[in-house]
């Protein structure tokens, strides 16, 4: 089928896979096939929901996937059988699990204890008599809760007290009405006769029998202690990644939260983005409940998609290259890159140019040196600067490496707002501070610098989610050579920023001039 | 209360009991401002969050019960902090008129019934209250400046009618002295009436509403009485 | 996608929001014209300053700094600064009136685009009228106050002194959650903006004493529940707003609060106080949405799809609060119902 989209030169595959089937994964697909562009849903359950004559691989899964942007080939499993899928770009927006949080209450689930979604659906016990019963929501009181969950809390406590005229009482902590009208909907459910319990240095006591839970408390506000049998309990349900996450993860090689969510949580991912170009993550798929953030992830997937499938991805200039010659195949670049534009290819790996985010971290950290990454080689940096030291009187001549991402903008503004920079100072703006290997270091000694100073971004905040930590440890190696040398092992500085630090940029330079100053000049 | 420690069944109480009244105590969202500023906070355990929070609960029995409603000084200081609008004041009153009258602290509830049927108070008859008045007149008179002074009493037309604290006839006598001197100095053209001259109104202090309107009706009539425009209710 | 060559469209307003519907459009091939009525790009969040402690604890401020680098470097993108939309025409386009200011007065020029992207942020309360000595005191400030200053200075400074302060306390919802104000909403991003400050001032200065006067402590970030311990270890966390502030020794600052567990009058004197001020509609909200057809909501603030219908959106803060993720997650969408609307057109 031909899209409405003007393909980029070369892109081989011009569809979208979309991995999940729910109602945030339709949005995408909808939006997709709404602009001609084909889309093919790889769903673990079966199709329901989904538009018919929509393209659907059922109880199908991913097991592999390789390639770059335009060109993915993803190794599918189903019924059985195996066989590859084409995808120009993907994106996943698999479920999570909503696990109802009732053991963290002692409590076991039963016709009286529910899951929040249950209660939301008017799922109720038979025994809850309008009028009489009493409904007690236990919400956020075991881990702090989230905007979306409070939300269906309100409106199901708002239902249960107006149209089934049940006591309602919501038990909470802190109660989340950072979402768009839910400071009105937590007015209008108390207008309802919702009774809103906070705990803040105390937390209710639940006690469970076979006839009764029994929930006593005191009341902060007023030190009265208070108890509540309930007729039906409602606790929250957690969204946590499912089982089916860490399938996925493996087989598209992504970076994930601390959850187990399929995006690190990096502000450079925000929203849809993943470690690999041209895979997204949506929806549930990163962690977001609530249709409001479903639908605004879908608007965001699709915005992006289409970006990256007419080839409108910023894109790096510079590429790294292995030469295969030199490379004895230890697979450390493999290993290193974030981006996962190492393919092993014929037993020997090559870097996929559409997938390389040109960040450098693989160069500087293979051991065989088998990695070109013009033009931040080793020996050309170095020449320029023996260059820069030529050309500086000054007796103390000082070697900055700086982040492009973090140091440099940083910089630039600290120059518009008027600062100097130090005259012996030589400043090598470099794509990431992971990029710098110790021969970089080493060299920028070896043309007499009396100090070095490598500024990445701040850990959690690299584009390239380590290079400020591989950059440390690049300097941690070289400090300990020159404690066996009986150098002052703090002639080389590593420091982070955020691009909008330029005070904090003139603060590190700052510092760290002072500290070389004390050293003084290095030997000749 | 008595005893906090005793413990309620919280579905017990009827939370709806005092939805009609006109207070807004469903908004709170038990911020803590009003407690914060309240001049009262902390005496005998009063807050007036607290009060809030059990008006809103439904707490009848402890409501009345306690000394809290009663602690309030009714300064509003809460209301114009609240930021959402509860009309703490006006929710204290209706506490209080909850309370038996009898029960009512202090002689609040004797004053009432004696200033109801004498005009004040104090039961003060007018020939006593017009003698305490034209002697401190004279004692004014005496002052350097003040040569001449007059208590204008029951002035036809006068331009202004002040109230008289209860306090102010009987054991503050000092104080009259004081308003006095300044409308001398200021030119006014004043009067007190001689009759339901009472200033206090403790109808409204006990949220006895019909009460308080047959007060400030008086005070009204007086104003009819002698053809005054402008009132000075000093309270 | 190939009818979009050649399209125009108008982003008003260049903050987070604005520059993200920019960058995108202009990404998909689309000219995009940035009106922007200050004389820089990045809007309030380029006030905002980078709160990592011993690492990035996911502000997004960095962010703006990257949006303003990928704009200004578009081809597709042309810039007005200090310009503003003084008319707007319906005639099978929209004819903007863009009113520049220059060195000799100001120049307008009337322009057609195929849509409208409003993106024009909101207004800060002004906390003049709450019982906190705002602007008399001269240690109490901002929520935004304290972001500009470790924005600029990379160090907080009382304004009386420019000493670092030793005792600090932040009071929440200062204009937010507030009926009487019509301020029926939560302001969603103070709590994490004073919170990520006061453990920023705690790395850098850890002796530094912090109270924090809360409602409820809303939820913000991925690692909310491990950031929320930490907070609770390193913070004094009082459920309680205080009444007034009075003047203190040395242009301190006492407050006076209910504590909530002792049940009593409490006093505490601060060095510095923050006010976290509430994040209401944007003063231009009702003149652009009477002049661009565009609904706003009984709070004031714009429709979020615009009028839907014939070409003009909003984005970003102009249409409630959100915090930077959000905004750029809102441009995203938005953008993407721009290409659908020209699509069709």
């Amino acid at each position: 089928m031909a899209t409405d989209l003007e393909l980029k030169d070369g892109g081989v595959a011009d569809n979208v896979v979309i991995i999940g089937g729910n109602a945030c994964a339709r949005q995408i697909g909808e939006k997709m096939e709404a602009r001609n562009v084909p889309v093919v849903y790889i769903i673990r359950e079966t199709a329901a929901g989904i538009q018919p004559g929509a393209n659907v691989l059922e109880k199908a899964g991913v097991t592999d996937c390789r390639g770059g942007v335009g060109d993915f080939t993803l190794s599918v499993r189903q019924n059985g059988k195996r066989f590859t899928q084409r995808a120009g770009a993907v994106v996943i927006a698999e479920n999570g699990d909503l696990r109802p949080d009732h053991e963290a209450y002692g409590l076991d689930l039963s016709p009286r204890v529910r899951p929040l979604s249950e209660i939301a659906n008017g799922d109720l016990p038979d025994t809850v008599r309008p009028g009489e019963s009493v409904a007690v929501f236990l919400h956020g009181l075991a881990r702090e809760s989230n905007p979306a969950t409070t939300r269906t809390v309100m409106n199901s406590a708002l239902t249960l007290a107006r149209d089934k005229d049940l006591k309602t009482y919501v038990l909470t902590r802190n109660l989340k009405v950072a979402g768009n009208g839910l400071e009105k909907l937590y007015r209008s459910a108390r207008e309802a006769g919702v009774v809103f319990v906070k705990f803040t240095w105390t937390a209710p006591e639940i006690r469970c029998s076979h006839q009764e839970i029994q929930v006593s408390f005191t009341d902060e506000a007023t030190g009265v202690l208070f108890t509540l049998t309930p007729d039906v309990a409602a606790v929250d349900e957690i969204l946590a990644p499912s089982p089916a996450f860490k399938q996925i993860q493996a087989a598209f090689k992504l970076r994930t939260d601390s959850a187990g969510f399929l995006q690190a949580d990096n502000v450079h991912r925000f929203p849809v983005e993943t470690n690999r170009k041209g895979i997204f993550a949506a929806g549930p798929a990163r962690g977001l409940l609530g249709e409001h953030a479903w639908t605004a992830d879908a608007g965001a997937a699709a915005e992006a998609l289409t970006t990256v499938l007419q080839g409108k991805a910023p894109d790096s200039a510079h590429k790294a290259e292995i030469n295969r010659n030199q490379c004895v195949r230890c697979l450390t670049c493999y290993r290193v890159c974030t981006y996962r534009a190492v393919r092993i290819d014929i037993a020997r790996p090559r870097v996929i140019p559409e997938a390389c985010a040109g960040c450098g971290v693989c160069a500087a950290e293979c051991p065989r040196e088998a990695i070109r990454f013009n033009p931040y080689e080793p020996s050309a940096v170095s020449a320029g600067i023996v260059d820069a030291r030529l050309e500086r009187s000054e007796e103390l001549f000082t070697v900055a490496f700086l982040c492009g991402r973090s140091a440099v903008p940083a910089r630039e503004q600290a120059f518009r707002n008027g600062w100097n920079a130090p005259p012996g100072l030589f400043m090598i703006d470099v794509p990431c501070a992971g990029s710098i290997s110790v021969n970089h270091l080493l060299g920028a000694f070896q043309a007499g610098a009396g100090g070095v100073l490598v500024i990445g971004c701040h850990p959690d905040n690299c584009h390239s989610e380590n290079g400020t930590l591989h950059a440390k440890s690049r300097i941690k190696e070289l400090q300990n050579i020159f404690d066996k040398i009986d150098h002052p092992r703090d002639r080389v500085v590593s420091a982070s920023l955020a691009a909008n630090m330029d005070a904090g940029f003139v603060r590190i330079v700052e510092e760290f001039e002072n500290r070389i100053a004390g050293f003084g000049a290095p030997d000749k | 209360m008595n005893d906090m420690n005793t413990t309620i069944d919280l579905s017990a109480l009827d939370h709806d009991r005092f939805k009609s009244w006109p207070n807004d105590q469903d908004y709170c969202v038990t911020c803590g401002l009003c407690s914060s500023d309240c001049p009262a906070s902390g005496i005998d355990d009063f807050d007036p969050r607290k009060l809030v929070r059990m008006v809103g609960l439904g707490m009848k029995d402890e409501i009345i019960e306690t000394r809290w409603s009663w602690v309030c000084t009714l300064c509003g200081k809460c209301q114009n902090v609240c930021p959402m609008g509860v009309q703490i004041p006006s929710m204290v009153r209706q506490i209080r008129s909850m309370r038996d009258r009898d029960a009512t602290p202090g002689i609040l509830h004797k004053g009432l019934e004696t200033a109801i049927q004498s005009g004040n108070n104090l039961g003060l008859p007018r020939e006593d209250f017009i003698f305490i008045l034209e002697d401190v007149a004279e004692e004014i008179a005496e002052e350097p400046g003040f040569e001449g002074f007059k208590v204008p009493i029951d002035k036809q037309g006068a331009g202004l009618l002040t109230t008289i604290h209860n306090k102010l006839v009987n054991t503050h006598t000092e104080d009259l002295k004081h308003w006095w001197k300044i409308f001398h100095a200021a030119g006014e053209d004043w009067t007190v009436s001689s009759i339901n001259w009472e200033g206090t109104n403790w109808g409204y202090f006990t949220g006895d509403d019909e009460r308080m309107k047959i007060m400030t009706e008086r005070i009204v009539e007086q104003m009819d009485r002698l053809e005054v425009k402008n009132l000075l209710w000093p309270e | 996608m190939k009818n979009l060559a050649g399209k125009r469209i108008a982003v008003i307003g260049a903050g987070v929001a604005g520059l993200s519907a920019a960058k995108d459009l202009a990404r998909l091939g689309v000219d995009v014209t940035l009106v922007e009525k200050s004389d820089t790009l990045g809007g309030r969040a380029a006030g905002y300053g980078c709160k990592a402690t011993e690492r990035c604890v996911k502000c997004g401020a960095c962010m703006v700094v990257e949006a303003v680098r990928e704009v200004e470097a578009s081809p597709a993108v042309e810039i007005r600064l200090s310009s503003a939309v003084r008319a707007v025409k319906r005639n099978g386009g929209h004819l903007l009136t863009i009113e520049t200011k220059n060195d000799s007065g100001a120049e307008s020029a009337e322009e057609r685009f195929d849509a409208v992207v409003l993106a024009t942020g909101f207004s800060p309360y002004d906390p003049s009228e709450k019982p906190y000595g705002y602007k008399i005191f001269p240690n109490v400030v901002t929520n935004l106050e304290l972001e500009a200053m470790i924005r600029r200075l990379d160090r907080v400074a009382r304004p009386s002194d420019g000493e670092a302060p030793k005792q600090m306390a932040f009071i929440q919802c200062v204009g937010s959650r507030d009926g009487k104000l019509g301020h029926l909403w939560c302001s969603q991003v103070c709590c994490g903006s004073a919170l990520r400050m006061a453990r920023w001032v705690i790395s850098r200065r850890p002796d530094t004493e912090i109270t924090f006067f809360y409602i409820d402590v809303q939820t913000f970030g991925k690692d909310f529940e491990l950031f929320y311990q930490t907070v609770r270890d390193e913070i004094k966390m009082i459920r309680m707003l205080p009444g007034d502030l009075y003047p203190a020794p040395a242009d301190g600052i006492k407050a006076v609060f209910f504590d909530p567990e002792s049940r009593k009058e409490a006093e505490m004197v601060f060095d510095m106080v923050v006010l976290s001020i509430g994040i209401t509609p944007g003063r231009e909200n009702g003149g652009l949405a009477s002049m661009f057809g565009v609904p706003a909501n009984g709070d004031g603030f714009l429709a979020e799809n615009g009028n839907g219908t014939d070409g003009v959106f909003a984005a970003g803060a102009a249409c409630g609060p959100m915090s930077i993720p959000d905004a750029i997650q809102n441009a995203n969408n938005i953008v993407q119902n721009v290409v659908q609307y020209l699509e069709k057109g």
